[in-house]
């Protein structure tokens, strides 16, 4: 009797789509005589005719019928033509106005800032992550008006050549609207706090948001990223192949957001979770990643190399903060140091943003106010 | 006269890719027509609602407009990739939209036994979907692939694996559909 068949050659064989008719023949001939092989091809021919039949299902007569083609066309163009830039995109989430580009830009800091609180740990699944990155501080790149057309370059090649598929949501966070603080805090399983200090006529929204953990996968596509950096003009070495090996685990983790209005629009935003974490390979080097960001923010490579020697990536999150219209400074709030960035409008007043991290908790504040009132409310936080 | 090789319905998936990345929109057209009607059979298969599944097959084909695919990409394979990511999100959404409501909204339009079928067969979909979003999304969508009509060659290419590996990566899927069923039943 010949060797008995894989469970793939069985399965193969029971849809006759084993790679040619010698492959069928032995397999048939095997079964005669071959009573376990038997008994697993019944096992896969019952799981696979059930399976059928399960699926079969999900279709009827109604589902069956395709949609015209042409009119989905027509659907998708008028879509791509109604379909607003990135830009305006990211501005319509804050709440910006769409026809300037800098508070654009500056949503983009803001945007990084708000998705690093949402995303706690990204693990590679093997295991092999010796590096961890988790916010401790904050760090300003300033870039000025000649390297903005670089960074407006950037983004439009990041908006045409995505390396990072989209992600899987393997369990999708549930977003909960409490009542009080303290309910907020069990539901998110850390002390959330408040200013105790608001200005004039600011009311809070109607309830706080909590968002719960959750977990999603994405995938990086190395060879197009190395292809970003080849036409960036960086080594495409820097980015390992084991950075694309498998899909990134990202685990998204609970987050308290407490809103307050002004004339029943949204003036100040206080967002507060445990600090971001995130691991990757250990055969990237975070030191020289960082290099290279500063060279595509328009750093020279010695520059970018004395920089990046002096941040600690593991620690540091680092925002490109366009100097020519965003004022910052490093400020005590809270017993320890944090940044704060501020915007003043030609004619819609004044835009801040703070944050900083204690005990492993990050905090994000941001409000149509000044920098020194932000402060003052930032500052009465219990 | 023109030649039939130059018209892009005579052309490859790997050429067209080729001439939208050059920014023809008559080669995207042409592969919206070759590749939409199995993305939309897909996605039904996993959401079960064609409204719901012919906005989630323009939004892949959105995706292919907006980020065009690296030269020598397999376009099939990558748009029952990104069709089976985002048809997955929908039914993971919804049943945590359903757990959370927990009732099933009664359509009163319909005459009494009609709607006993048609609650009947609501729950029967319900169960396979639920069954369907227990299990690995690539399981998933090779085993809505295969049901399909994807031949084992088919279903190689889309998911960048050996034709050799089908067999047992079906008898795997199988096998984690039924005991994801099954378990959720009990």
């Amino acid at each position: 009797m010949t060797a008995c068949k894989s469970e793939g050659e069985l399965r193969a064989f029971l849809d006759a789509e084993l790679p040619d008719e010698m492959m069928m023949m032995a397999v048939r001939s095997h079964l005669e005589s071959c009573v376990t092989c038997r008994r697993t091809a019944a096992r896969l021919e019952s799981d696979s005719a059930w399976a059928s039949r399960q699926l079969a299902v999900m279709i009827h007569s109604e589902l069956e019928a395709v949609p015209s083609t042409d009119r989905a066309l027509d659907c998708l163009i008028h879509r791509i033509q109604a379909r607003p830039s990135l830009k305006e995109r990211m501005a319509e989430m804050l709440g910006l106005d769409n026809h300037r580009w800098r508070p654009a830009l500056i949503a983009l800091v803001l945007l990084v800032v708000a998705v690093s609180f949402t995303f706690e740990p990204v693990r590679v699944a093997a295991g092999d992550i010796l590096s961890i990155f988790r916010v401790q501080e904050f760090a300003v790149i300033p870039v000025g008006p000649e390297q903005m057309e670089r960074m407006e370059e950037i983004g439009r090649l990041l908006e045409e050549n995505y390396f990072l598929s989209e992600p899987i949501m393997v369990e999708e966070p549930e977003v909960e609207t409490i009542a009080t603080l303290r309910e907020a805090s069990v539901a998110a399983g850390f002390a959330a706090r408040a200013p105790e200090y608001l200005p004039e006529d600011f009311a809070p929204a109607e309830g706080i948001e909590v968002t719960g953990p959750g977990s999603a996968q994405v995938t990086v596509d190395v060879e197009l990223a190395r292809s970003l950096f080849v036409m960036a003009g960086l080594d495409p070495a820097l980015l390992p192949d084991s950075l694309g090996a498998q899909p990134l685990a990202v685990s998204l983790f609970p987050m308290v957001k407490q809103t307050w209005l002004y004339q029943s629009r949204t003036a100040l935003t206080f967002l507060q979770g445990p600090s971001p974490v995130v691991g990757f390979p250990d055969d990237v080097d975070p030191a020289a990643l960082g290099a290279a960001a500063l060279q595509l923010l328009g750093m020279s490579e010695r520059e970018a190399e004395r920089v990046s020697k002096a941040i600690d990536w593991t620690t540091t999150l680092v925002l490109p903060i366009p100097t020519d219209f965003v004022s910052f400074r490093e400020v005590t709030i809270d017993g320890t140091t944090g940044l704060v960035l501020s915007e003043e409008y030609d004619h819609l007043g004044s835009h801040s943003a703070l944050m900083w991290q204690k005990d492993g908790i990050v905090y994000f504040m941001q409000g149509n106010l000044q920098m020194s009132h932000l402060m003052d409310v930032a500052d009465s936080i219990r | 006269m023109e030649r039939l090789t130059d018209t892009p319905m005579m052309l490859s998936d790997a050429l067209l890719l080729e001439r939208v990345r050059q920014g023809d929109e008559a080669s995207f057209e042409v592969l919206f027509h070759r590749h939409h009607h199995r993305v939309y059979q897909l996605l039904v298969r996993l959401v079960g609602q064609t409204q719901e599944a012919e906005e989630l097959a323009q939004e892949v084909f959105l995706r292919l407009y907006q980020r065009p695919l690296k030269r020598g990409d397999n376009v099939g394979g990558w748009l029952y990739r990104v069709a089976t990511n985002l048809g997955y999100n929908a039914l993971r959404a919804r049943r945590r939209r359903i757990r959370r409501e927990d009732t099933v909204t009664a359509d009163t339009s319909l005459s009494a036994p009609s709607a006993a079928a048609v609650a009947e067969r609501r729950a029967a979909v319900a169960e396979v979907q639920d069954a369907l979003a227990r299990i690995k999304p690539e399981q998933g969508q090779l085993l809505i692939l295969r049901q399909m009509g994807f031949s084992y060659q088919e279903l190689a290419a889309t998911l960048k694996v050996s034709p050799n590996s089908i067999g047992t990566m079906l008898a795997r899927a199988e096998r984690a559909f039924r005991n994801a069923y099954q378990g959720g039943r009990l």
